[in-house]
């Protein structure tokens, strides 16, 4: 089934918007979006998550290293006495409920996608191969000393 | 006072989760974890559980596999289960409502959303010392 990128790219702003807002109390403005995206900043870890259904292919979630620092005290609420929390695993969640709202939306219009489980990986340790024939669809925000990028990225088949 | 049941797989989540049920004025006796269906089973089978929070997305047995079990089991079908999980399409509620789920919420959740669903299966929180009714996160 055929989904049209204005729909791609208004699921990723849409589920950014409501995640960073909510849990990270993040204004994802249109002034924070970045125009022209490549992918050329560095980020610090990257949380992947694939699906499946009427359409395959994968969420990534890019986050610069602050905010993975500071994201279990500062934003999720969580505070230092929570003992064995780890970093990894918050932004696995992060993660999985970042992708979940993109597929969530892009389900509305009638579109079966079923979400695998999150996997977190260093940005420098990040080796992305993806089929031939794949369409790859980025959004990336900017704000202060701060990056987040999401991609989807739909197999050809 | 409840004893409560969450399970999700990620931890951060369980902590948040329970955090905000604190804010949100439920009396809670104990909490129990679990981060899979199975592990819930197991904490089911050997402690008086008021009540359940369910993610969908987990390994080993997910959300939905856990709420049939628990629905079809005579000593645990009426306790009340709430599903907390990033998929909230259509299906996905219907299929949980329809195995008998009492509640829904989606993440990101607000604490409001919590205590509203959770007072609508377990009723009102008892008053808590707090003067503004607000959260503090």
């Amino acid at each position: 089934m055929k989904i049209s990128e204005e729909r791609i790219f208004e699921a990723i702003n849409n589920a950014c918007k409501d995640v960073f807002e909510k849990y990270l109390f993040m204004d994802l403005s249109e002034e924070s979006r970045v125009k022209g995206l490549t992918l050329e900043n560095e980020y610090y870890w990257v949380g992947k998550i694939s699906f499946e259904g009427d359409c395959r292919g994968i969420v990534l979630l890019y986050c610069s290293e602050d905010i993975v620092n500071n994201m279990l005290n500062d934003f999720l609420g969580v505070e230092d006495e929570d003992e064995g929390l780890e970093i990894e695993d918050g932004f696995n969640e992060l993660t999985n409920i970042v992708a979940g709202n993109i597929l969530t939306d892009l389900s509305k219009g009638g579109l079966v996608l079923k979400q695998g489980l999150p996997e977190t990986t260093g940005f420098k340790d990040f080796n992305l191969v993806i089929d031939p024939g794949s369409s790859t669809y980025t959004t990336e925000f900017s704000f202060d000393e701060n990056r987040v990028a999401v991609q989807v990225i739909l197999y050809s088949n | 006072m409840y004893n409560i049941l969450i399970t999700d797989d990620s931890s951060t989540m369980r902590a948040l989760i329970k955090k905000t049920i604190r804010l949100s004025g439920f009396q809670v006796k104990n909490f129990y974890e679990a981060s899979n269906g199975k592990e819930g089973l197991e904490i089911l089978s050997k402690n008086w559980i008021d009540l359940v929070l369910i993610d969908i997305n987990m390994p080993e047995m997910n959300g939905i596999e856990f709420l049939k079990n628990i629905k079809s089991n005579e000593l645990h079908k009426n306790i009340p289960v709430v599903m907390i999980t990033t998929e909230g399409s259509d299906l996905k509620v219907e299929e949980a409502f329809s195995y008998g789920a009492g509640g829904y919420i989606k993440k990101p959740f607000t604490p409001e959303a919590i205590k509203k669903t959770l007072t609508d299966i377990i009723g009102e929180p008892e008053t808590v010392d707090r003067d503004d009714g607000e959260f503090d996160f």
